[in-house]
């Protein structure tokens, strides 16, 4: 037996370099559910997502970044029933909105409903003034599960997966080391997360090196690798990780990662080396550059910066355990069971 | 901090006399003190409605008839007031913050339409916490009162507060 997802911030100590140190709380590499054939995983788990290997075969040209948010808009259009979409005003729901409004006629958009809170208002208030004569708004005021009842819930869900992991890359461009060649980099920053275990840690990461699909030599190239094949399937199920959001699991079918796609997966890869990085300003920027010519406003394009956005948009921070391959939700005292040797 | 509990079987309120802001205010779990409060001592049962006791610094002469296993008791039940005292307070202070966050510099390019929809969310997300943290509350101030460690109690769910917060 294996989990899908580990959710639980506690690090069991069962490998030194995994407490005692703050690689435990971040990066959470207990968490990790690897997509590569080498596991650096703490547990038996087993995927939800494609492998490295699965895309490494069906890998091919693929679309731009706004044909693939046409192409998922459009998509999304043919679901049946009420359009639920968790607004938090970051760069991937507001990169969602634009998609929908562009590509839904007066019409369709009646089927589609805003789930904000005041935050959602904040980041982004000027697009709000526009959405507020297109767009019906409502309070996020259940759950999710309560929501797919009558239709689908869209989250914006796996988009930082695409260009990196925010919170390493701005601590790398913090120390100077974004563009050090990643052995030296990583072992640096790792080491800013454990003083003690860092050079250990990267020693246990690297081998993922091997299986890559784009050229690795920055730190930042590591660092997006790692987020790529280690994380993908946790972020993939944090909505079901959030304590009390289903009751049902299965209700989970409903819920719409809007970047959960192949083509998103493969633009990544294709054009990983393409993405610009000079500062956290460039962060999403061909995200940013799609939200603009929808919703034309340079200041947003040059100078939006990474917001936890879903922190603070989603009602609390209280996670599960960990789900089973049979989608059951365990407790930490079973998932012990499931722990590698 | 309460130092001043009343209980009233008319109208099932806790009055926190000194408390300045919250003086007034229903907590379901007051059925539970009752029942501590009326098992601790016959002399609490002498006139246990409209009866007002000062719990905090026992100025009551009565107290003085006190048998040692009741002042014992009643330390006891001191220390549960307070923790749920403090825990409304935390409570109300939550309520308050939440009401201040209301505006800043990025509201103030809201238009007229989207001002409006902006007050109702933090309307509703007001109204949505405080039923949540005060259903949080409700269950902590109702387990400090039945549990053998209310200490531990009241530090797993203030340490749980944030996550309501």
């Amino acid at each position: 037996m294996s989990l899908i997802v580990y959710a639980n911030h506690f690090t069991p100590p069962l490998r030194e370099y995994f407490w005692q140190s703050r690689a435990g709380v971040f990066p959470p590499v207990q968490c990790y559910v690897s997509r590569c054939k080498y596991k650096p995983n703490l547990f038996e788990t087993v995927l939800t997502c494609q492998s490295i290997d699965e895309l490494r075969e069906i890998r091919h040209n693929s679309l731009t970044w706004e044909e693939c948010m046409n192409k998922r808009a459009a998509e999304i259009l043919k679901l049946d029933g009420k359009i639920y979409v968790l607004y938090s005003g970051g760069v991937d729901s507001v990169g969602i909105v634009c998609s929908i409004i562009k590509n839904f006629s007066t019409e369709d958009l009646k089927r589609v409903t805003l789930l904000c809170t005041p935050s959602s208002v904040v980041e982004f208030p000027s697009f709000f003034n526009l959405l507020v004569k297109k767009i019906k708004i409502e309070y996020l005021n259940t759950f999710i599960e309560g929501y797919t009842r009558d239709g689908y819930v869209v989250s914006g869900m796996l988009g930082d997966l695409f260009f990196s992991e925010p919170g390493m890359t701005e601590k790398a461009f913090e120390l100077g080391i974004a563009r050090e060649p990643y052995k030296e980099g990583m072992i640096k920053l790792l080491s800013f997360y454990s003083e003690e275990y860092g050079k250990r840690l990267f020693d246990w990461l690297e081998p993922i090196v091997d299986e890559s699909l784009y050229d690795i030599n920055s730190t930042l190239d590591f660092i997006s690798w790692l987020y790529f094949t280690q994380l993908y399937q946790k972020v993939q199920l944090a909505h079901l990780s959030q304590k009390g959001n289903f009751e049902d699991l299965s209700s989970y079918s409903k819920v719409i990662n809007f970047f959960d796609t192949l083509d998103f997966q493969l633009w990544g890869i294709e054009n990983h080396s393409k993405i610009t990085y000079n500062s956290m300003k460039d962060y999403k920027r061909d995200s940013k550059i799609y939200i603009n010519s929808v919703f034309k406003n340079d200041w947003y394009l040059e100078n939006k910066q990474k917001f936890p956005s879903y922190f603070y948009f989603m009602f609390g921070t209280s996670f599960i355990d960990a789900i089973d391959e049979n989608w059951n939700v365990i407790d930490l005292e079973t998932a012990m069971d499931y722990c590698r040797d | 901090m309460i130092k001043l509990l009343r209980i009233d079987n008319k109208t099932s309120r806790v009055f926190s006399v000194k408390d300045k802001t919250v003086q007034h205010r229903e907590v379901p779990g007051v059925s539970v003190i009752y029942r501590v409060l009326r098992n601790y001592d016959k002399f609490l049962l002498e006139n246990p409605f409209s009866y007002v006791y000062n719990i905090g610094i026992g100025v009551s002469r009565s107290r003085e008839k006190l048998s040692r296993e009741t002042e014992s008791r009643l330390k006891d039940l001191q220390l549960r007031c307070d923790l749920i005292d403090t825990i409304w307070e935390y409570h109300w202070c939550f309520i308050e913050n939440t009401k201040i966050e209301r505006h800043n510099e990025n509201t103030k390019i809201l238009s007229y339409e989207a001002n409006k929809v902006y007050e109702e969310l933090c309307d509703k997300q007001f109204e949505v916490r405080n039923e949540n943290a005060r259903s949080h509350f409700n269950s902590m101030q109702d387990a400090i009162m039945r549990s053998d460690n209310p200490l531990e109690v009241f530090n797993k769910g203030m340490s749980s507060y944030m996550v309501i917060a």
